[in-house]
C-alpha cells in the first residue's frame, strides 16, 4: 500500500513539476541566445518566478519519492512505472497549460510509454 | 558508482558512506555537470516548444541509455528492450510530425489575424527578451 502511495506521489509530483517549470519558462519568454551573460540574466529571472520555485519543490518531492521507492522495490519495477509520468504531464499540458494535443500526439506518447516500459524491463 | 561500491565492504554498499565516497569520483562530478547542462537545455527548449511535444521527444534518451549500456558498460540487452526502443522511435516520429503541423497551424492563425496580434503565450516580458537577444546561430 505504501509503495502505491509513494508511486502516486512520484508520478503526480514529477508531472506537476513539468507543468510548473513549463509555465515559468513560457512566462520568461523564448531563450534565443548563447551569450553567457544573457543566459545568466535569464536564469536569474527564471529563478525569481514562483512557478519555477514551486516546480523545484515538486521536482525534489518526486526525487525523494523515487529514492524511497527504490529502497523498497526493484528498479526494474520502479523505472517502467515512471512511464506514468508522461500521462500525467500530458494531461497537465492539455488541461492546465491549454496546449493543443492532437490524436496523433496522444498516440505517439502512448507508444513512447509502452517503449519506456519495455526498455526498462530486466 | 558501481566502481565506488565495489571498493566498499558489503555492509556499506547502501550506507551514506557510498554518497560521500561517490563525491571523490570525477565521473560523478562529470555526471552532475552533465545533469546541469541537461537542465539548462531542457528549460531553454520548454521556453520555445509545447511540453506535450518536448516530453515524448526527450525519451530518445532511453534509446541512448540502452545503446550506451550495451556499448560502454557491456551490459546484455534483451530483444524485449530493443523492441521497446523501436516503440519509442515510432512514438517520437509521430509526435515530431505533430510539431510541424502545430507550427503550420500557428503560422496560418498568425496570417489570418494579421501582424497586429503579438504572441499571446509569451507576453510582454517574452517579447522584450526576444528583442534583446541575438538570433540563434
Amino acid at each position: 500500500m505504501l509503495n502505491v502511495l509513494l508511486l502516486a506521489v512520484l508520478v503526480l509530483a514529477e508531472g506537476a513539476s513539468d507543468v510548473c517549470v513549463t509555465r515559468a519558462m513560457k512566462s520568461v519568454g523564448e531563450v534565443n541566445t548563447l551569450v553567457p551573460r544573457e543566459l545568466l540574466r535569464i536564469g536569474r529571472r527564471v529563478l525569481a518566478t514562483g512557478a519555477f520555485r514551486l516546480g523545484l519543490v515538486f521536482m525534489a518531492t518526486g526525487f525523494f519519492a523515487f529514492l524511497a521507492l527504490l529502497a523498497r522495490v526493484d528498479m526494474s519495477v520502479v523505472v517502467p512505472a515512471t512511464a506514468l509520468i508522461y500521462v500525467v504531464s500530458m494531461l497537465g499540458a492539455k488541461y492546465v497549460l491549454k496546449e493543443e494535443v492532437s490524436t496523433l500526439r496522444w498516440a505517439g506518447t502512448a507508444l513512447v510509454c509502452l517503449g519506456v516500459v519495455l526498455t526498462s524491463l530486466p | 558508482m558501481k566502481g565506488v561500491a565495489a571498493q566498499l565492504p558489503d555492509g556499506a554498499r547502501l550506507s551514506p558512506l557510498l554518497l560521500v565516497r561517490g563525491m571523490e569520483s570525477p565521473l560523478v562530478w562529470i555526471g552532475i555537470l552533465l545533469l546541469l547542462v541537461f537542465l539548462g537545455l531542457f528549460l531553454s527548449v520548454l521556453s520555445r516548444e509545447d511540453l506535450s511535444f518536448v516530453l515524448p521527444v526527450l525519451s530518445v534518451g532511453y534509446i541512448l541509455n540502452v545503446a550506451s549500456a550495451r556499448v560502454f558498460l557491456h551490459e546484455p540487452v534483451s530483444p524485449v528492450r530493443w523492441a521497446g526502443t523501436v516503440f519509442i522511435v515510432l512514438g517520437v516520429v509521430m509526435v515530431s510530425v505533430t510539431a510541424r503541423a502545430t507550427a503550420r497551424a500557428a503560422r496560418a492563425a498568425e496570417g489570418a489575424t494579421g501582424a497586429a496580434a503579438p504572441a499571446a503565450g509569451t507576453g510582454a516580458a517574452g517579447a522584450s527578451v526576444a528583442e534583446a537577444e541575438d538570433p540563434p546561430c
